[in-house]
């Protein structure tokens, strides 16, 4: 019975082998091209828009002025970025007040995404709620919600002098009477003052450092769980599971998040030198001196991103 | 002795009790029952290790959820309380939370002023758009970014992310161009939601970087065997990524979707520069209180104007945020 199997299995092999076959690509060559294909959007639009785009901006940067529709180039030189650096004295001021202004904003963001998805991943009664409510800001303190914000804190110092009532107040909130209690309690010292700046600045922590909460939770999540009864068994205690376990599962998502929370903070609309770029761009006379001020600045952000990318790369632990 | 009764109590159908506790989970539709509060084993859990500690970390913890979630919520409630309130109620400081007269004036005059309902149809039919384009863009790029190899694709990669870092003010004039004469023809885009709609097409819209590098990370911490068993059976690569792929990564898709549509309602970077006077909530709500001269009272109609453009985005997000919670649950973000 074996024996008629494998004759038979021998006889239909070479048919199989003699049916005439297309030649086909190999499939790694196949993946390669179906690569490009699901990329394909982006390469798209990279070369019929934003490359384009990118090579007149910096153009611009080169001319004297930009007609309506970006002709009659006329070409000055490094002129313009000249200006930048001597004529215009308060672009590098601005650029360094901001970025100095950033800097611990950027840590505090940080620790406080990372503190409070640890916290969001503990298991409590409410969990399901208090996350629907710490993700509200993500989707709603944007743009123009942002614009609103600061519309009423105009509105604050308008009517500073008079009593403080609702119409006025929502801005963002009224640390006035924490700030009265701290100043009372801890005199006119600079620590009241710290504490007090850090409390009326958590406010804006918290609208935007959304999305980097998000990605620690979820890093958090994907952590094996077995990792954590194994340390159980071993007899780790909590403080030790978090600095040999949790911490450095997560540390690739640290860097992920830094570079994302500075890019975040230095190309938003309310950041100072955007601000203060945007206004040389709205006036058509200083067209060009806007475009070598956002290309000054870019190259900034881009030296700045790349430098703490290497700096920080090297103190994460990838694991595969 | 204690590690055996535990391991036996995960199995259903041990005694009676067992049973119908299996029963009742089964009818709740599998939601885990909150059992009966006893002190010995609340003690045992939460105050073990390091009692004290825990104890006063439970309660710091507590602190902290209620006393942020407060802060997140009480700009809302306010907004809500000064769109009720009639025109006396926002200048009588003895009224606080609570409008003493009450009015719909703040509401009327705010959608007068917006042309609302109009606005409220064009962003929702423009985010809606947009976010469709940028989710389909994000998933199958970040799908060919995750699971093919081909040339230049780190560089690309690369790229998309720089489109992220490059402030969109410096290619303005450029973009605003590029539509106003699209293709170089005479067609002009710019003050409709097209050019928006185009770039969100090419992963070139508002954070589409982020939302390439969400789905790209996504597919990457899915199982490779995957797709493998699709290959083997057959299936081409579109096939695999249609049916075996999309379905596996549908909260990931609904959160991108949800960031894609809020954010789009809301944005004004890209607006200001392409859409100039289209009617639209985030350019209407610019010029909401241009018409009012009481300082008062332009506070509260720009209260009340935010409050009408965030409450549909409310919402939906209501609705989503399951699939929200659920997508950060199962993500698996990895590098």
């Amino acid at each position: 019975m074996a024996e008629v199997k494998a004759v038979a299995d021998v006889t239909v092999a070479p048919m199989k082998t003699k049916a005439p076959r297309k030649p086909i690509m190999s499939l790694e060559r196949k993946k390669s091209l179906f690569g490009y294909v699901f990329v394909s959007p982006i390469i798209l639009g990279l070369i019929a828009i934003y490359i384009p785009a990118l090579i007149q901006s910096i153009q611009f940067s080169f001319a004297q002025s930009v007609g309506k529709y970006g002709e009659e180039l006329s070409y000055v030189g490094w002129q313009n970025y000249d200006r930048a650096l001597t004529v215009e004295k308060d672009f590098l001021k601005t650029v360094y007040s901001s970025t100095i202004a950033l800097l611990p904003q950027i840590f505090i963001i940080l620790i406080f995404a990372f503190f409070m998805a640890n916290i969001l991943n503990q298991n409590f009664h409410g969990r399901a709620i208090a996350r629907v409510i710490f993700f509200i800001p993500v989707v709603m303190s944007t743009g123009i919600v942002t614009f609103f914000d600061n519309q009423a804190t105009m509105t604050d110092t308008y009517s500073s002098g008079e009593k403080l009532n609702v119409g006025t107040e929502t801005s963002a909130f009224n640390f006035e009477e924490i700030q009265a209690m701290l100043l009372s309690t801890l005199g006119n010292s600079g620590l009241a003052e710290i504490i007090s700046s850090a409390i009326s600045g958590l406010y804006t922590v918290i609208t935007s450092s959304g999305v980097q909460m998000l990605i620690f939770l979820s890093g958090l999540q994907s952590i094996s769980i077995n990792m954590y009864e194994a340390a159980k068994v071993e007899g780790a205690t909590g403080w030790e599971v978090f600095w040999k376990i949790s911490f450095p599962m997560i540390s690739p998502l640290i860097l992920v998040n830094l570079l994302y929370t500075v890019i975040d903070l230095f190309t938003s609309v309310d950041n100072q030198t955007i601000s203060y770029i945007g206004k040389y761009y709205e006036n058509s006379a200083t067209y060009t001196v806007a475009s070598a001020f956002s290309w000054m600045y870019t190259l900034l952000l881009l030296l700045f991103v790349g430098v703490v990318f290497l700096l920080v790369k090297k103190l994460i632990v990838y694991q595969d | 002795m204690s590690e055996k009764t535990s391991f036996l109590s995960k199995i259903p159908f041990l005694g009676k009790k067992r049973k119908k506790s299996f029963m009742a989970e089964m009818r709740s539709g599998n939601k885990v029952q909150r059992e009966k509060f006893n002190w010995a084993t609340w003690k045992r859990r939460n105050l073990n290790l390091n009692g004290l500690g825990k104890g006063i970390w439970i309660l710091l913890r507590f602190v902290i959820i209620v006393g942020i979630s407060y802060m997140i919520l009480y700009p809302f409630f306010v907004k809500l309380v000064v769109a009720l309130s009639s025109t006396e109620d926002i200048v009588d400081n003895t009224v606080m939370y609570v409008p003493r007269q009450g009015s719909t004036y703040f509401i009327e005059r705010a959608m007068l002023n917006m042309n609302y309902w109009t606005a409220f149809w064009k962003t929702a039919g423009m985010s809606l758009m947009v976010a469709i384009f940028q989710l389909f863009v994000a998933a199958v790029s970040g799908y060919g970014f995750a699971r093919f190899k081909f040339k230049g694709k780190d560089l690309l990669f690369v790229i998309v992310l720089l489109t992220l870092m490059i402030p969109a003010q410096t290619i303005q004039l450029p973009l605003s161009i590029r539509f106003s004469h699209f293709l170089g023809s005479d067609i002009n885009l710019v003050g409709e939601m097209w050019p928006v709609v185009i770039l969100s097409a090419t992963g070139l819209g508002l954070k589409s970087g982020l939302y390439i590098y969400l789905m790209r990370q996504f597919f990457r911490g899915l199982p490779k065997e995957l797709e493998n068993s699709a290959y083997i059976d057959g299936a081409g690569f579109f096939r695999t990524f249609f049916s075996i792929m999309l379905p596996n990564a549908a909260n990931m898709m609904i959160t991108v979707f949800l960031f894609a549509f809020t954010w789009q309602w809301t944005d004004t970077t890209y607006n200001s520069m392409l859409l100039r006077n289209m009617e639209i909530l985030s350019i209407k709500a610019k010029i909401v209180a241009s018409s009012i001269t009481d300082e008062a009272q332009i506070a509260a109609i720009n209260d009340t104007a935010c409050l009408l453009i965030i409450f549909p985005l409310l919402i939906v997000f209501l609705f989503a945020q399951r699939y929200f919670i659920q997508s950060i649950e199962r993500s698996g973000l990895v590098e």
